[in-house]
């Protein structure tokens, strides 16, 4: 466009990229991409054999499941989102990043931020929100970077040479502001100490708060950046126009503006009020055509080149990554269907789904545009584009096998979970009938992420070889383009393209964009006090209780249990009385959990004695024989912080608990009390006296305590 | 106007694509514009009425909320099991004496057993989480018979963390629990748990 305006050599001003910076967020996604793998391939091995847990705290699937998760989003895609973005935006936007010391704090920023999280996560340093799981100091370090990174990239808007955005840029846009908003609103705590905090959101409220967070981390981490890079590397390594430029701007206003929406999928049939329930229904379901607008912008891209397709390593990962694309965002709406939900939900179909989105799209997309960009970035060719095939086989395959390996455990567990006879009994009454039946899909699942984890390797190797054998680094390559005032706006071409030459004005009605659906779903239940109708029944948590549900939390527990009895029969009849919205106002935060790999525990308390979850925590096949929970030695020798206990109950009762301060200020003896009196039943089973001040009876009390404040566990609520 | 030659070896174009093109290009990167696929726009307008439908029906059309259509499924369920408790509720001596006496019975009254009891009264009732039940002490009975045990097994005692067993198990379970805690009693257990409760004899 530019060449329609006249101009003379002198016109043109001179830059050169800051690919160095790009070559550090390459490096660094490749060893995280290692970790991050890693991580998840031995937590698969440890559903499938218990033993792998090791009696180690650290080494816990509840803690490493959160250090995984968190490895794989910011760390592993967290740093290919940067390295895609600096290289792309430079070369789009025709300037240098806004600033390179921005940068440099960006990336170093960003490695200390993972290695504080590879630290603090095992050592149960954790606030328990899945993928928000670091602790305040941490997250403040994440906000800050972030927003740097934010300024730096606006900066580099600012002094482009290229008036109008491109497609790749709004997505980049959209991702920055969202994910700053979803990150500062959903880890508001109040801290207790350096390392512990306690949610600013309660119960309900902190559950909606989360997911909004938790599916739109999908959303503007895992998906919209990755949209973006797309829109570049695809057309970029095919050599091919992208397909429709009108179906990149309907697809990416209603794609932002739909995906806020969604989160409230996560809680269908829980006691979140049910027209936001319905509403998060419904828009997961309108989000299926926004999001394959972008597969079909994707894949009709690469239509007439298939032949290649075929051939080059580079076009494979790419082609794959946006057909896994369009799969996991069909079964998404799919799963969001109520009748379906309530036999998915909980289940190993969600990891299957999750998976088929994390390993399908972002680590194929990866993949691909790590074999573009490192030949471009050291100015040389693939080392082996034989591994790289290799690689490509290797992770499809072990990504098929974890897709249809969970299909069959989540369908299974799901329906067996439900099945009632012709008496009204259940067909599967003891949990663990349904535990031991799925176990051979974790292996199989288990081997599956080993292919996805050797391909990674296979990749490393390929790179570090490329990289190599590259000649040696010749100074940055100049380029030249007109500076940006002879570059003017284009009137003639409809309103969007006068709204991509006004970068400002298209970041704020984005901003708007995911503005609307966050505040007509999260401000009516953050401001109302009537969202959750109170019972004078339900007590905060005594000290002991605090203690021990902190431990709780410690130990990740959330992981694998839930603590919400849904309103379907088979729930009913497997826990008793189903969930009221009542009993979670105290609970900062939230522990609903996402996944049964265990039962769920909101009537576990009083169900058991006090002897069974003392033999139960120490080697759980005591009294469950087939459990494949680990065993947890260390509540057995870890003394309960009983003076932290008054400072504790400050902080929850300024939150909103009732304490008195008779009860905050003698926390401490309280505890002690309530501990000893659990003393006499155990020591009569032959449990000796010393065990009083243990983490393990805190963490009894607590289990004791859960879901009886109504009323035991089969008494009539008011929600039946 | 771009420095690199990637451009030129873009895959040739036949003329129709050319009159799509736009007339912008970043980083060598050019846009069609074709028609959206008009399969895809209808999905995406379906969806949307779809949307606005369903949160209609559900807020302001009085399609069934959850708590009513769970009280649906619990009633129908309620029914059912309301039929087996009254097959289950009292004890049939007369139906227990011919269960007792067929020779699957044994095989039955272990599994059960194993399957239910197991984990809080050990191997052989010799007690642990849960009191010995091969001594002649007993915390819930009043007198050691068949028809006490089956009754007492259906409530169970909460405070004591004897579950109630009449939502779980069928009347043939119920009667294979009775007889295996009959078949331990008086065993004595040489590493049994201390006797609770009252002494029965």
């Amino acid at each position: 466009m530019s060449t329609d305006v006249a101009y003379e050599e002198k016109d043109l001003e001179s830059f050169s990229y800051d690919d160095k910076l790009t070559k550090l967020f390459v490096i660094a996604t490749v060893i995280w991409g290692i970790v991050a793998l890693s991580l998840g391939v031995w937590i698969a091995f440890e559903l499938a054999n218990w033993k792998l847990n090791l009696d180690l705290p650290w080494f816990t699937f509840g803690r490493l499941r959160p250090l995984h998760t968190n490895a794989a989003i910011f760390a592993f895609t967290g740093n290919a989102i940067f390295a895609g973005v600096y290289y792309s935006t430079q070369r789009l936007l025709k300037t240098r990043m806004g600033s390179d010391l921005l940068g440099r704090i960006h990336f170093w920023g960003w490695q200390i931020i993972i290695v504080l999280a590879a630290i603090t996560l095992p050592l149960g340093i954790s606030s328990a929100k899945e993928y928000a799981e670091l602790e305040w100091p941490i997250d403040i370090l994440v906000a800050v970077v972030w927003v740097i990174f934010g300024v730096n990239f606006f900066l580099t808007i600012k002094k482009r040479r290229e008036r109008h955005i491109y497609v790749a840029i709004w997505f980049y846009i959209a991702t920055i502001i969202t994910v700053a908003v979803l990150y500062v609103v959903n880890n508001l705590a109040i801290p207790v100490s350096l390392m512990k905090s306690y949610s600013a959101f309660a119960g309900v409220q902190d559950a909606l708060v989360q997911w909004w967070y938790g599916h739109n981390a999908v959303a503007f981490f895992l998906t919209t950046p990755f949209l973006g890079l797309m829109y570049y590397f695809i057309p970029k390594a095919i050599n091919r126009p992208v397909y429709s430029y009108r179906l990149s701007i309907i697809h990416f206003w209603s794609l932002i503006f739909v995906y806020i929406w969604a989160g409230p999928h996560h809680l269908l049939y829980s006691t979140l009020p049910e027209w936001v329930q319905s509403v998060g229904m419904a828009f997961s379901i309108a989000l299926w055509a926004p999001s394959w607008g972008g597969m079909i912008n994707g894949l009709l891209t690469l239509r007439g080149a298939w032949d290649r397709v075929r051939k080059e390593p580079i076009l494979k990962f790419l082609a794959t990554s946006v057909t896994f694309y369009g799969m996991s965002t069909f079964e998404g709406p799919l799963l969001s269907i109520k009748s379906v939900n309530s036999l998915a939900h909980f289940t190993d179909w969600i990891v299957g789904h999750v998976h088929s989105g994390t390993i399908g799209w972002n680590y194929m997309i990866i993949s691909g545009m790590l074999y573009y960009m490192v030949p471009k970035l050291w100015n040389t060719k693939l080392y082996s584009n034989k591994l790289a095939n290799m690689q490509f086989w290797s992770a499809t395959i072990g990504l098929v096998l974890y897709i249809v390996s969970m299909w069959v455990a989540g369908i299974t567990q799901g329906l067996m979970w439900q099945a009632v006879d012709e008496t009204g009994k259940l067909v599967y009454p003891n949990f663990i009938e349904t535990v031991v039946k799925i176990v051979p899909m974790y292996w199989v699942r288990a081997f599956g992420g080993t292919l996805v984890l050797f391909g990674f390797i296979l990749l490393v190797y390929n790179l570090y070889k490329t990289i190599k054998l590259a000649p040696k680094q010749e100074e940055e390559q100049e380029f030249k383009a007109l500076p940006l005032s002879m570059n003017p706006l284009d009137t003639h071409g409809g309103k969007h393209r006068k709204l991509e030459g006004i970068p400002l004005v298209f970041s704020i009605l984005a901003f708007l964009a995911i503005l609307v659906g966050t505040v007509i779903e999260l401000v009516p239940s953050l401001v109302s006090n009537q969202f959750v109708v109170k019972d004078s029944r339900v007590k905060p948590y005594t000290a002991l209780e605090v203690a021990g549900r902190d431990i709780y939390v410690r130990e990740g527990c959330y992981t694998c249990h839930s603590q919400m009895v849904r309103p379907i029969v088979s729930e009913k009849l497997r826990y008793g009385r189903v969930s009221n919205a009542a009993e979670y106002v105290y609970d900062r935060p939230f522990q609903w959990g996402s996944r049964r790999i265990g039962p769920d525990l909101h009537r576990v308390g009083k169900k058991y004695s006090d002897m069974w979850h003392y033999r139960h925590m120490l080697d759980p096949r005591n009294v469950t024989p087939g459990s494949i929970m680990p065993n947890y030695p260390w509540l057995y020798k870890n003394k309960v912080k009983f003076k932290q206990l008054p400072k504790k109950l400050t902080i929850l009762e300024a939150l909103g608990a009732p304490y008195s301060s008779q009860e905050i200020d003698q926390a401490a003896i309280n505890a002690m009390a309530q501990a000893t009196s659990m003393m006499t039943g155990l020591v009569s089973d032959g449990v000796p006296n010393k065990m009083v001040d243990k983490e393990i009876i805190a963490l009894i009390a607590y289990l004791q305590r859960l879901g009886v404040d109504m009323g035991g566990k089969n008494e009539v609520s008011s929600v039946e | 106007m771009n420095n690199h030659d990637d451009n030129q070896k873009n895959t040739i174009l036949n003329d129709a694509e050319k009159n799509l093109l736009m007339d912008h290009n970043y980083d060598g990167i050019e846009e069609f514009d074709y028609p959206l696929p008009s399969w895809w726009l209808w999905t995406f307008i379906a969806g949307g009425f779809f949307a606005v439908f369903y949160i209609y029906l559900y807020n302001f059309a009085g399609a069934p909320s959850l708590a009513q259509e769970y009280q649906k499924e619990l009633a129908k369920v309620e029914a059912k099991r309301e039929e087996q408790r009254k097959l289950t509720g009292n004890f049939d001596a007369a139906a227990y004496k011919v269960w007792n006496e067929r020779p699957e019975s044994v095989q039955q009254a272990a599994l059960v057993y194993e399957e239910n009891c197991l984990s809080c009264h050990e191997e052989k009732g010799k007690g642990d989480i849960g009191p010995n039940l091969t001594d002649s002490h007993w915390l819930n009975l009043k007198r050691v018979t068949a028809g006490d045990i089956y009754g007492f097994i259906l409530v169970g005692n909460e405070d004591n963390g004897m579950p109630a067993w009449a939502d779980e198990l069928s009347k043939e379970e119920l009667f294979a629990a009775v007889k295996y805690v009959l078949s331990v009693h008086n065993t004595n257990a040489p590493d049994g748990k201390e006797p609770q409760g009252v002494e029965i004899k």
